[in-house]
């Protein structure tokens, strides 16, 4: 029980950490509003590393911390939304299992977009949001390709569950 | 864990899904678009000709204003307010109370079915078609 603690502990803070560098240093394409999303990174390794349970939970205490401490409680819900809809995205990637941790990232990250942009419509009531789809869907697709690259490497550097899982 | 075919395939198909996206996007509002919309709060807040240059303030729970000049007025004292302005047929928002900005670095509209949208003051301003004669949008 300690020991999973210590797990969730330490995979909350460094997915925290990254989203507190990422507010330092926008990692933009370019186009307003867009990030890279490091926070995902972790949440990626959680769910191959570690399981379903962890990811939700380091990336639901995520967003909800850094929405407290970066950002505000609007932004908060426009990451949420996000988070969770990119998240059972790639829980149920996984579970299919006929991509790569590239894959399912990119999915994520493709998700992660999708999932904002549909509160935007929801809490601007205005459908033609849909003009800024493509660029979303696009950059998501990149910084999935960016985030899934890393991804792997972390998760073949990292050892099997077996050996490290939290239930243990 | 390798990169897979099936990876590459998504990707592909996620490509194309944009594109499609916007090419649906481009062919819905094809035709030259003459009359800028502006909501707030998913209410329609004002119209305004994109032939009719000047400075706009836009605010919830007022008229829209035309300023004299491009900047906030001193009555002003809260964020809730953006700026837009028209010149040579192209509509851009160059001030605004948000904290982020993110408005504001948007392109400039002038095409039909272009946005510039200002979330945390629930601004949507886009470009439609001709005001009141749709003929002659098409025949311009």
């Amino acid at each position: 029980m300690n020991r999973k603690i210590a797990y969730y502990g330490l995979l909350v803070a460094l997915a925290f950490i990254f989203s507190y560098v990422e507010s330092l240093f926008p990692i933009n394409f370019g186009i307003p509003g867009i990030k890279l999303g490091l926070a995902n990174l972790v949440v990626i390794v959680a769910l191959y590393i570690f399981g379903i349970k962890e990811a939700i939970a380091v990336s639901l205490i995520r967003i909800v911390l850094s929405g407290l401490t970066f950002s505000s409680i609007a932004a908060m819900a426009y990451s949420l939304a996000g988070g969770i809809l990119s998240l059972a995205v790639m829980i149920i990637a996984k579970r299919l299992n006929k991509l790569s941790a590239m894959g399912v990232s990119v999915l994520g990250g493709v998700f992660h977009n999708v999932g904002q942009i549909l509160v935007a419509i929801v809490v601007l009531e205005t459908g033609s949001l849909i003009y800024y789809l493509p660029v979303l869907i696009i950059s998501g697709l990149i910084a999935g390709i960016i985030i899934g690259i890393l991804a792997a490497e972390v998760i073949k550097r990292l050892p099997k569950t077996e050996e490290r899982s939290p239930n243990t | 864990m390798k990169t897979k075919k099936n990876d590459f395939i998504l990707i592909g198909v996620i490509l194309l899904v944009a594109l499609l996206i916007y090419g649906g996007y481009r062919l819905a509002n094809m035709g030259a678009g003459g009359t800028i919309l502006i909501t707030v709060n998913g209410q329609e807040y004002s119209r305004l000709s994109l032939a009719s240059e000047g400075s706009y303030l836009i605010r919830e729970g007022e008229v829209l204003r035309r300023l004299s000049e491009t900047k906030v007025p001193d009555d002003i004292t809260d964020k809730k307010y953006n700026i837009l302005t028209i010149k040579n047929g192209v509509a851009s928002m160059v001030e605004a109370g948000c904290p982020d900005l993110l408005c504001v670095h948007q392109k400039d509209i002038s095409l039909k079915g272009e946005q510039i949208v200002c979330l945390p003051n629930k601004v949507v301003v886009s470009v439609i078609d001709g005001g009141e004669n749709p003929v002659d949008t098409v025949t311009n």
